[in-house]
């Protein structure tokens, strides 16, 4: 479950700004659990980008070689809205049933 | 940490993450690694001062490569790697100290996707090493002129211990440890 969820993470911390990976990393290491082998984000990131869900440029950066950084693209921003809306229900779906599971 | 340390380290974790790609589309490799690259240097200029705990911190916070090479093939929709007949039988073959065996064994062990091309070369190519030898008049002093075609025999040997060792490694998820 947590698998599935990353992936529109990492979409929703693309909907303010084109990041780049290690950003991404970082960004998803702040919430404790999200992201245990950081490694993983990469084929994680590829295949986004091979759904076009993100799109890729790369950007000069200060002193570094350039950046690939990652998009999201229209595709990606109908995907998460999506997603936000099954998450909403899932939710409270499941907070419901554990909720009369602790009363009972 | 020293410059050759930090190499070793680094270098060590990209070749072996590479080996655990070698079934995964060459474009996809390249891709995962450079990513993989780029997040070490990011992670190594973000690092204050660079100890070799701090690189060791790095590398393992990214995963064992078993694991990332699992997950890329995962979401590229390739099957588990599972060592099969193709790579035993080649093995087996090639350590049959008939030439034209061997060359069979050589070439089902190059359609299998078990093993990257450096490791393939590395195999394949001990059973030239006593030519080299020769050429090179080694052999001379170590076996004496009458003896150093025995070499024929022993050097695929070789070739095949190194192949099924990384064929073992990779099956098992055992690899060697960084240790600083």
């Amino acid at each position: 479950m947590r698998k599935g969820a990353l992936e529109y993470c990492v979409l929703a911390l693309l909907t303010e700004r084109p990041r780049y990976g290690f950003e991404l990393v970082e960004l998803l290491g702040q919430v404790d659990g999200m992201l245990t082998t950081e490694g993983t984000i990469y084929p994680l990131l590829s295949r986004l980008r091979r759904d076009r869900l993100v799109e890729t440029e790369w950007r000069e950066s200060s002193g570094g070689p350039p950046r690939k950084y990652y998009r999201l693209t229209a595709d990606g921003r109908r995907g998460l809205a999506a997603f936000r809306d099954e998450w909403a229900t899932f939710r409270s779906a499941v907070d419901r049933i554990l909720k009369q599971g602790g009363a009972s | 940490v020293t410059a050759p340390r930090a190499t070793q380290i680094v270098d060590g974790y990209l070749a072996r993450l590479e080996s655990e790609l070698a079934d995964v589309p060459a474009v996809r490799r390249r891709e995962l690694l450079d990513d993989v690259r780029a997040h070490i240097a990011e992670a190594r200029a973000a690092l204050g001062e660079e100890s070799d705990a701090g690189l060791l911190n790095i590398i393992e916070r990214l995963g064992d490569p078993g694991v990332v090479a699992a997950e890329a093939r995962e979401r590229s929709g390739i099957p588990a790697f599972r060592p099969g007949l193709q790579e035993i039988g080649g093995l087996a073959l090639f350590i049959v100290p008939l030439p034209w065996v061997w060359l069979i064994g050589a070439a089902l062990i190059w359609r299998s996707n078990a093993w990257t091309r450096r490791q393939k070369l590395i195999g394949t190519a001990t059973p030239l090493l006593p030519l080299v030898l020769l050429v090179a008049g080694l052999s001379l002093p170590v076996v004496g002129l009458g003896h150093w075609w025995r070499l024929f025999f022993w050097a695929p040997l070789l070739g095949a211990a190194f192949l099924g060792n990384r064929l073992w490694q990779r099956h098992t998820g055992r690899r060697p440890t960084l240790r600083s």
